[in-house]
């Protein structure tokens, strides 16, 4: 790893104005050394030699005479008897940046040598000048079979149009990859000569175009085009566009037939929007967003003979155009029976409508499904004071339409919502309480506006679920505020004029909410002779969000008296400890070794090993593993070892660890996605 | 505009909206699309009406897309392709468990695996590709894929030589495909909104960019050794310059360390965060632009790409953008800092300053960027947005153009450090200005017989 000084010696550039660009390997060997080491490169070595000499290389650059210098020095390491194949398939590598003319006649010679020709040829295709493209011209006659296809790719890197003939002959060889690479190379260098040969020989072919040839003919066709001779490139284009052709070469020719449309491509478009052919309906809907608007006007005239898809996505365009206008044919839309063109026409309505036609939003809210959401995005692009007054009323009146209403109200953040809700908050159905909490947490601000509702909601809520819902809605309201913010601030002035009475009902909130002044009153309760409150003032220290009570947590497990108090304790204890902290990971394990002892409940110990899963050291893995062995925390052990093997820094470094254990979950575990899960790290995945 | 028109400075970060809230427009303007659900779908569907897919690549991504696609409707994986036959067997089992949960069936037989990815591409019954192949196969299958007329889903980077993304950008057009680039914060609504704030006005005049992005790291040497059976290492090598086998080279994360398989995280990993620069600021991806910077490499070991860089970018209009491994000294993420607030978005969350700038809804007179559909997981998003495009045939969230524009800053940043000095880059020509060294880089030779 490289050390910070390096780092920091390189002053930031931002900072520092026009700093010098440095680039630096953090321990780069002598120049001399890695020169002298490079021929002796192996597989599996240190690379540090190679990335010096990938900076000499570089700064040979600077000069024609030093890059010369440099070139040949590589060269004479390739030529060497002892030089290993890594180390000349590198050097070969560098010659492509560097090399030069010179280099040529050896580079050649590789070429045509069964072990070197597929490195000598990375160089021989970007050296600049004839005489590289000379030598792979040379070697299209004497190589064969694999080799040859590399050359063939070589060529056709370089566009070398003198190949051509020979190209033209290869496109004939017995030897299929030789042919199909020909082909390939003739399509790239896509002179006249090679598109006369490839158009020639796809008339012969017949349709279908084989894609050996299909492709190389829609790639020369394009060189064509960047050439101006669009001509050519459209006589390509219309062949390869011919029903019958493959598709995926079709589609490409009726591409590049539209591309190069010119004054007739939007009457192009137009035409394939309504073709029975689905290709050409398929391409033509891509180019819709192009259309000028006389032009969508004659497609709006004939929608009702539209394919729906494109019916759709005209009546879309139409309506982010021209807005309002498009009423009427909108909806004449949502009066079909296809709930695909319903749905199209709800949306669509959001776009072009205004205040009148929130009512009938709303009442397709009662729609279901699709229908509704759509009505309710349509809801939301509509003018805000009136769509909040409809949507109020009907969240008063209409309670079969409840909850979407409430989705709708979130999403405008409609504070004037939040008194409605807390009413019917308050009632005890579920079905009815729970939605409004959701539209609650959504809405509700932590401040001095809100909170106080809610605490009021609070304190006249029975006991049960729905007290516990009503704490957590609290709870994500004041989650809002940042980190470093007192959380249970406003609560406590909200509580301020509360009965003595009520002090079970909110202690355990003031726990949720945690911070030194809700400890302080909880602190008190414990000590209290009302048995009510002092178990109120358990809950909220089980309740707590981080571990700053876990000492007291710790004692109230170990020697209450209260075995309730005790069970309750110790599982709060477990939760809290491994709860993110900057304790040293290992005092955490420890910790909860420590209440795995005090636990007496199988719950409590599967408990201890599940949230072991958080602490990821590989003396966590050794201290969960031989619970596999014990039936009643086996599926416990399984969940948590494939959490921890979850973790690659944890997992690769260690697989000799992991791997025997990851077998042995995958066998044990009565979970298929924890089974799957190791199988799958099992494999680095 | 100033901070007290977007409703004041707040005493929190989400404290109150009322003020901003009661005198903002709340008008969401609607890209043009035709939802999935318009066209037909949504619940059980005929095999007909699925889009079919063929996975390429099984691997860490490819297992990931798997899971999530799982939420969506209308999508079938019929084909999956690896040299690795643990993990194709692996991955089919996955696949044909989840459909036949789905379709409440004993079991389902519908996804064959395959060791060549060709095979798949083969199958004309295959609407769309998955290529979630290392970064050095990317260009060879992407192409392909295209050519063989499916639309594809194709993991970030698009490519890893610039060279080759030129190609497969160009191929996308001309064949009129669909394809999304796997940048899929871009499908993560803080994401978006961050952008959309840069994009229209609400941060001032734009003058810094700080990107953020995970560093790289060394692995230990390791000597040769035969690869396990079942795994054709000949295939994995595909287009790179082949070396032998070794325990590390084809596994995370040595891989992404290695120059001939990935540029390291500086592209690899970088390319999300450029990827939100550029979206946010369209300069970054269209104009001509200096880049200098430093770096250091491995010290030993056999990786050779970028542990830490520090680079600084400056466009003709003033625009600069700094772009750093994570706290040296930038954050992970992209900041847009303007001459009236700043915001800093990353994948845990969103700041701003002032803190209103959470809270703003667009005018009706602002852009919206592209939306995709709705979903808590953004790859999941995503992955809907690609399958809305294939069937509207407008370009997804995150098109081939964008995707390879981010992918090539990655690469431009990283040939600006090998070549240890300050070069410029015009995205208008995709050439190095006046500079052979560097264009030299743009490219490498692909081993016979695999070509872009």
């Amino acid at each position: 790893m490289p050390s910070p000084k390096h780092l920091l010696s390189v002053a930031f550039l931002a900072a520092a104005g026009l700093a010098a660009t440095v680039s630096v390997s953090a321990a780069e060997p002598p120049i001399e050394d890695a020169w002298n080491a490079l021929p002796r490169y192996e597989p599996g070595q240190d690379m540090a030699a190679l990335l010096a000499i990938d900076r000499a290389v570089i700064e040979a650059m600077a000069s024609p005479q030093s890059r010369s210098a440099c070139a040949a020095r590589l060269a004479q390491l390739l030529a060497g008897d002892g030089t290993t194949p890594a180390a000349c398939q590198y050097i070969c590598l560098q010659l492509r940046q560097i090399g030069t003319a010179a280099e040529v006649p050896l580079l050649a010679e590789l070429l045509s040598k069964p072990e070197t020709s597929e490195i000598a040829r990375y160089p021989l295709e970007t050296i600049p000048g004839p005489e590289a493209a000379a030598a792979l011209r040379a070697a299209l006659t004497g190589l064969d079979g694999p080799r040859l296809v590399g050359v063939l790719q070589s060529v056709a890197a370089r566009r070398d149009a003198a190949a051509v003939p020979t190209l033209q002959r290869l496109a004939d060889s017995a030897d299929a990859q030789v042919a199909a690479a020909a082909l390939w190379a003739l399509g790239n260098v896509a002179d006249d000569s090679a598109a006369a040969f490839l158009t020639g020989r796809a008339d012969k072919a017949g349709i279908p175009t084989p894609p050996g040839l299909a492709v190389p003919l829609l790639r020369c066709a394009q060189v064509q085009v960047e050439a101006g001779k669009t001509d050519a490139a459209q006589a390509i284009y219309r062949m390869l566009g011919q029903a019958g052709q493959p598709a995926g070469v079709r589609r490409a020719a009726l591409e590049g037939t539209l591309q190069l449309g010119g004054d007739q491509r939007t009457a192009t478009v137009l035409a394939w929007f309504s073709d029975s052919d689905a290709d050409r309906r398929r391409i033509a809907m891509g180019h819709l967003h192009t259309l000028p608007d006389d032009q969508l006007d004659r497609l709006l005239a004939q929608l009702p003979d539209l394919p729906d898809a494109s019916k759709l996505a005209v009546m879309e365009l139409a309506a982010s155009r021209r807005g309002k206008q498009m009423l009427p044919l909108v909806l004449s839309l949502m009066q079909s029976d296809k709930l695909e063109l319903k749905r199209a026409g709800v949306r669509c309505l959001g776009m072009v409508g205004d205040a009148a036609v929130i009512p009938q939003l709303v009442d397709l809210l009662a729609a279901g499904g699709e229908l509704t959401e759509a009505a309710q995005d349509a809801l939301l692009n509509l003018p805000r004071d009136e769509v909040t007054a409809a949507l109020l009323e009907a969240l008063g009146h209409r309670p079969a339409i409840r909850v979407p209403v409430i989705g709708v109200l979130v999403k405008l953040k409609c504070y004037d919502a939040i008194d409605p809700l807390v009413e019917i908050a308050s009632q005890t159905d579920p079905a009815v309480y729970g939605p409004a909490l959701d539209g609650l947490r959504g809405i509700a601000d932590p401040d001095k506006t809100d909170i106080p509702r809610l605490v009021k909601l609070l304190l006249r809520t029975e006991p049960g679920r729905h007290r516990d819902e009503v704490e957590r809605t609290i709870l994500i309201v004041c989650d809002q505020l940042p980190a470093d913010a007192n959380r249970s601030e406003l609560v406590r002035a909200a509580l301020a004029r509360a009965d003595r009475s009520q002090t079970p009902t909110y202690l355990p909130l003031l726990g949720r909410l945690g911070g030194a002044s809700s400890l302080e009153i909880i602190q008190s309760a414990l000590n209290s002779a009302d048995p009510a409150v002092q178990e109120a003032a358990v809950r909220a220290l089980c309740n707590w969000p981080n571990a700053d009570v876990a000492g007291k947590l710790q004692e109230l497990a170990t020697r209450s008296e209260n075995r309730s108090f005790r069970v309750w304790a110790l599982r709060a204890y477990i939760r809290v400890v491994t709860l993110p902290n900057e304790r040293p990971e290992a005092e955490t394990l420890a910790m909860l070794q420590q209440a795995l002892k005090l636990a007496d409940g199988v719950d409590e110990k599967r408990l201890v090993i599940e949230r072991a899963s958080t602490i990821r050291l590989l003396e966590t893995v050794t201290w969960i593993a031989p619970f596999l062995d014990d039936p009643e925390l086996c599926q416990a052990a399984c969940g948590a070892l494939v959490e921890l093997a979850h973790h690659r820094f944890l997992r690769q470094p260690n697989m000799d660890r992991f791997g025997p254990i990851l077998d042995k979950v995958a066998q044990l575990t009565r979970d298929p996605t924890v089974a799957e899960r190791a199988k799958r790290y099992r494999l680095g995945l | 505009m100033t901070h007290e028109a977007l409703g004041g400075p707040l005493a929190y970060r989400r404290a109150s909206r009322r003020g901003f809230l009661a005198g903002a427009a709340t008008v969401i303007a609607t890209p043009l699309f035709v939802p999935a659900a318009v066209l037909g779908r949504g619940g059980q569907l005929p095999p007909s009406e699925r889009i079919t897919i063929g996975m390429l690549g099984v691997g860490n991504r490819g297992s990931s897309s798997l899971r999530a696609m799982e939420p969506l409707p209308d999508h079938q994986v019929v084909a999956i392709a690896d040299c690795r036959r643990e993990r194709a067997l692996l991955a089919q089992g996955q696949v044909q468990r989840f459909y036949a949960q789905r379709l409440g069936r004993d079991s389902y037989r519908g996804c064959e695996i395959y060791n060549d990815f060709r095979d798949v591409l083969a199958r004309d019954d295959i609407d769309a590709i998955w290529g979630c192949v290392p970064d050095h196969w990317h260009g060879v299958v992407y192409s392909r894929a295209i050519e063989a007329g499916k639309d594809l889903y194709g993991e970030k980077p698009v490519t890893r030589w610039i060279a080759d993304g030129i190609r497969v950008r160009d191929a996308v057009r001309r064949y009129g495909c669909v394809f999304q680039t796997g940048t899929q914060q871009r499908s993560d609504p803080k994401f978006r909104h961050a952008c959309e704030l840069a994009r229209n006005g609400y941060l001032g005049k734009v003058h810094t960019i700080y990107v953020g992005a995970p560093g790289g790291r060394s692995y230990p040497a390791v000597p040769p050794c035969e690869p396990p059976a079942g795994f054709d290492y000949d295939m994995w090598s595909g287009p790179a310059p082949y070396l032998p086998f070794d325990t590390q080279r084809c596994e995370w994360l040595a891989m992404y360390m290695i120059s001939h398989y990935c540029a390291g995280f500086i592209t690899n990993w970088g390319v999300h965060h450029l990827d939100i620069a550029g979206w946010g600021c369209p300069e970054v991806f269209d104009k001509p632009f200096e880049i200098r910077g430093a770096g250091v490499l491995p010290s030993e070991g056999m990786t050779d790409t970028w542990i830490s860089w520090q680079m600084e970018l400056q466009w003709a209009s003033g625009l600069k953008m700094s772009y750093s491994n994570s706290d040296n000294p930038n954050e992970q993420g992209c900041k847009f800092a303007g001459d009236e607030g700043w915001v800093h978005v990353d994948r845990s969350g969103i700041w701003a300053e002032p803190a209103s700038l959470l809270e703003v809804k667009l005018r009706a007179a602002d852009r919206p960027l592209h939306a995709s559909p709705e979903h808590g997981n953004p790859y999941t998003a995503h992955t809907a947005d690609f399958f809305r495009s294939v069937r509207t045939r407008q370009d997804p969230v995150s098109p081939v153009e964008q995707g390879h524009a981010a992918s090539t800053l990655g690469n431009v940043a990283d040939i600006a450090l090998r070549l240890g000095r300050k070069v410029q880059w015009d995205p208008t020509q995709e050439r190095f200005v006046g500079d052979d060294e560097a264009n030299a880089m743009l490219s490498r030779a692909a081993r016979s017989p695999w070509t872009t």
